[in-house]
């Protein structure tokens, strides 16, 4: 028998040392949101001013943020974060004695009510707040600009991104047309525009440190600014672009598609159960993630 | 009797055989399988004892069995009066790019397998619960007959055919079929009736 409650979960939360009140969000969260304390331009924070005056920090993320380890019951109706090293080892949730704990044992009877709304879509993070291109690029308008990056299903296909070739600032970007290459360590794949328009800023932060798309594809590694040419932005809510409850919808599918692509030996088939291996890489041939690429990367217009 | 060269064809292969992979029998009682097969599927069933050694499907990294592996051997096996067969095993069962299954089955395809392992309490350190075990073990066969029967994941929650990534997630969905997958269900079904 386990000794340890299987619903105790530990996650990552962050909170600012130098805000009054010690708030709690998750690490995840604060991705999703592109929150200024995980950008260069911290320093504009009226809180990190104010501790720190106009005082350059050569960090790429504020040193005021801290990030917190603590645990909670997955189960329990209302989540009560305790950080992880004030957690006592006599808890019920870390010995035999889970068993008697009533959350725990409504599992035991089976009746629970359908999950509620979700920022993981089958495993993966799905940001509510941006538009996707069917294939794997994100958008979002940024003051009359367009943010584009890769979703988190892109970045999970891809595996680790050692390289990644953006165009240049100023040139000009055509929908369907190659517009960035990502070197990875089963090989290379190239990545249509969505979009035309004129490219007004790049992520320099990528140069450095390319695995920004792998750690933080919705914030820091965002990929590049684009001014979109007439009309464009009317095109954002046509078919190929997906917003909200239908973005969710197609990333499930995007999920099932997988089980289409990687047919076995007797053909397509359906697995159900846990999550996606996290490494892709060491359980396909390179042959299969070149196919990947292929179908869900690489697609052509249409 | 004698029947009638329609008839004969037709009997061939009408029957959903469920393929008891191991010591199934002392785990749930087949009996309400069969009793839910007849309700859902309308088809006569059959119990085989698999003859399937699911060693040879054993992955030593992954301590689990790869379910894929299984349903090939299933298919070789395949009785020629089997218009569907679906395994149930009692090992934990895996495909490469899963951390673990409940069940896989051919998409449109006339095998499927179930396990029981994560499906029984005491794999969660509870103590047994067998009509749960049961409610649950149909909700999975239901899902992976449904797979061979040409219908794919259902976003109605409630819908059996709705993704199960965790045992809390197959608690919550219902038993049967929504009223659309209950409808594909039942054209391809029909064709598959005529066909026969
Ligand atoms: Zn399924
Ligand atoms: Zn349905």
């Amino acid at each position: 028998m386990e000794t340890r409650c299987p619903f105790l979960k530990e996650e990552r939360m962050a909170f600012c040392k130098a805000f009054p009140i010690k708030k709690m969000l998750p690490l995840d969260r604060l991705y999703l949101k592109d929150s200024l304390c995980l950008r260069g331009d911290y320093t504009q924070c009226p809180t990190y001013r104010e501790k720190k005056g106009d005082m350059v920090s050569g960090k790429r993320v504020c040193p005021f943020l801290e990030v917190e380890s603590v645990i909670y019951c997955e189960v329990y109706p209302i989540k009560k974060m305790i950080p992880a090293s004030c957690y006592k080892l006599e808890c019920p949730c870390t010995t035999e004695a889970y068993i008697d704990c009533p959350a725990y044992q409504k599992i035991a009877q089976g009746d629970i009510p359908p999950a509620a709304e979700a920022v993981r879509v089958r495993g993966f993070l799905l940001d509510d707040t941006v538009y996707y291109h069917k294939g794997h690029i994100w958008l979002q308008r940024v003051d009359g600009k367009l943010r584009l990056g890769l979703d988190d299903f892109g970045q999970w296909l891809l595996g680790e991104i050692k390289e990644v070739v953006l165009p240049n600032r100023g040139g000009k970007i055509i929908s369907g047309r190659p517009l960035l290459k990502f070197r990875c360590a089963q090989g290379t794949a190239e990545i249509s525009s969505p979009l035309n328009g004129i490219v007004v800023g790049i992520n320099e932060g990528l140069r450095e440190d390319s695995s920004l798309i792998n750690i933080d594809p919705y914030g820091q590694g965002w990929l590049l600014e684009v001014r979109p040419a007439k009309g464009e932005l009317a095109r954002l809510n046509q078919e190929e672009f997906l917003y909200g409850s239908n973005a969710r919808s197609w990333l499930e599918k995007e999920v099932d598609r997988l089980h289409y692509i990687l047919q076995t030996e007797i053909g397509v088939t359906m697995g159900d159960g846990g999550n996606l291996s996290r490494n892709l890489q060491e359980v396909m041939a390179p042959r299969q993630w070149g196919l990947l690429i292929k179908t869900f990367l690489e697609r052509k217009e249409g | 009797m004698v029947l009638n060269y329609f008839q004969r064809k037709k009997e061939r292969s009408k029957y959903i055989y469920i393929l008891l992979i191991g010591d199934v029998e002392k785990l749930v009682n087949i009996g309400e399988v069969e009793k839910n097969l007849k309700k859902e599927f309308g088809f006569p069933t059959k119990i085989l004892n698999s003859e399937i050694n699911p060693e040879d499907s054993y992955d030593p990294m992954r301590n689990q069995y790869h379910s894929t592996k299984i349903l090939k051997e299933m298919l070789d096996n395949l009785p020629s009066d089997a218009l569907r067969m679906i395994g149930i095993i009692p090992l934990d069962l895996f495909i490469p790019i899963l951390t673990f299954v409940f069940g896989e089955a051919q998409l449109g395809g006339k095998v499927g397998i179930v396990s029981l392992a994560r499906l029984r309490q005491e794999f969660y350190g509870l103590p047994p619960n067998q009509s749960l075990l049961q409610r649950r073990l149909i909700k999975e066969i239901n899902h992976e007959l449904g797979h061979t029967f040409g219908l794919v994941h259902c976003s109605v929650r409630e819908c059996v055919m709705s993704v199960a990534n965790s045992i809390a997630d197959v608690d919550s969905k219902g038993v049967s079929f929504c009223n659309s997958c209950r409808e594909l269900l039942n054209r391809n079904r029909k064709e598959l009736f005529n066909a026969i």
